[in-house]
């Protein structure tokens, strides 16, 4: 069954039917949040407010227009809003930005200082990530973990296409300042050393 | 000391090889390829593969939390725990018994008070209309209309009023209420 012949029946009266709409799009929701949140180091809340984005949808099921955008565009859009006001709501001062803890798990056949540049780097991405403007970082998610064209990302932010463009071409530059920042600083700090 | 100063060169030769590494590293593919490569990364504090059904599950239990009556018929009577059902099947049984008890017991009543042979309403046998020895008719002294060649069958006579059916009554009931014992009990899971 298709997204639009399920909606149709739970529009009708057959409400054990979102289950399977659940169950396909539950993943892809869960991933996108946890990324979203990944970055304050709240991904633990990705699956509660998986679970409210797909109440939510449920309970304004009658609101969606199949024209406009596909049913998973529209889950999207949900779940960003849904994330974002969790973040407001939990007062995000405390939560933001906060020191960096998570290590991030490296692979075995990896020697060890390898080990330890991949460790570096990929802190430094995720923290230059973090520092972006949320519609930029959300932009960056949605079009390199969740692959979506610039058109669905569009309509999750609720923009034109050439202003999607414009975002992420604005924070892939912002993160490239970050790093070279960053190695800038550890190259004069390794002269100084020197 | 010419050694030294060769050494020193290999160190600065390798340093600037990290240098041009690290350039290569921050440079813009590299960033785009780090930030793609953060996508397949691990996160050990909510694994996404623990989400499962029970996910889709707790949506559901949510939806039908809010609207109760929307829940499939099986969902419902999981809602009831077994010592839950066996009191309200003990009580669907008292309520049966106590019933039939009291259409019984009006049942009984209505007819013991009524006489079998009233002659008040409705048409009269003729065999009644004479007296105990049946020796003679007492038509003359009779006012109930009797059926003549003359006159139609039915004259100037009060409305019949039949004595209420109750075993009809009582059997509708009982099969009605058989029925609903049968489809709750169908509701049941084993």
């Amino acid at each position: 069954m298709t997204d639009s012949q399920l909606i149709r029946e739970i529009k009708d009266g057959n409400v054990h039917l979102y289950r399977h709409l659940v169950l396909r799009y539950e993943r892809k929701i869960v991933t996108f949040i946890q990324h979203m949140l990944k970055f304050v180091h709240r991904e633990h809340w990705a699956e509660d407010l998986s679970q409210e984005t797909f109440y939510k949808a449920y309970k304004s099921l009658d609101t969606f227009r199949e024209g406009e955008a596909s049913f998973a565009t529209w889950l999207y859009t949900i779940a960003r809003n849904t994330a974002l006001s969790e973040l407001r709501k939990r007062h995000t001062q405390d939560v933001y930005w906060e020191e960096e803890t998570h290590i991030p798990v490296a692979s075995q056949e990896m020697l060890p200082e390898h080990q330890l540049l991949y460790n570096e780097k990929t802190t430094l991405v995720r923290t230059a990530i973090g520092n972006l403007p949320e519609k930029q970082r959300t932009a960056l998610i949605l079009r390199e973990y969740e692959q979506l064209d610039y058109v669905e990302i569009a309509h999750i932010l609720r923009t034109t296409v050439s202003s999607v463009k414009s975002l992420l071409f604005r924070a892939r530059a912002g993160i490239r300042e970050q790093m070279e920042t960053y190695v800038r600083g550890t190259t004069h700090a390794q002269e100084g050393a020197k | 000391m010419h050694k030294k100063g060769r050494s020193n060169m290999n160190h600065e030769g390798q340093w600037d090889a990290v240098r041009e590494d690290e350039t290569s590293l921050y440079g813009e593919q590299a960033v785009d390829e780090w930030i793609k490569s953060l996508s397949h990364e691990q996160t050990p504090r909510s694994p996404i593969e623990s989400v499962s059904a029970s996910h889709a599950d707790a949506v559901m239990q949510r939806i039908y939390a809010g609207e109760p009556w929307k829940a499939p018929m099986a969902l419902r009577n999981h809602t009831w725990s077994h010592p839950r059902r066996l009191q309200i099947g003990r009580q669907f049984g008292f309520l049966m018994v106590t019933c039939v008890l009291l259409l019984g017991y009006v049942l009984y009543v209505s007819t013991a008070n009524t006489p079998l042979h009233d002659n008040t309403y409705g048409l009269m046998p003729v065999h009644a209309l004479g007296d105990v020895d049946r020796h003679s008719f007492a038509v003359t002294s009779a006012e109930v209309p009797v059926a003549s060649i003359a006159e139609p069958l039915i004259l100037h006579q009060a409305l019949v009023e039949p004595p209420p059916s109750h075993g009809v009554v009582l059997a509708v009931f009982t099969f009605v209420m058989v029925l609903l014992l049968c489809s709750w009990l169908a509701r049941l899971r084993a």
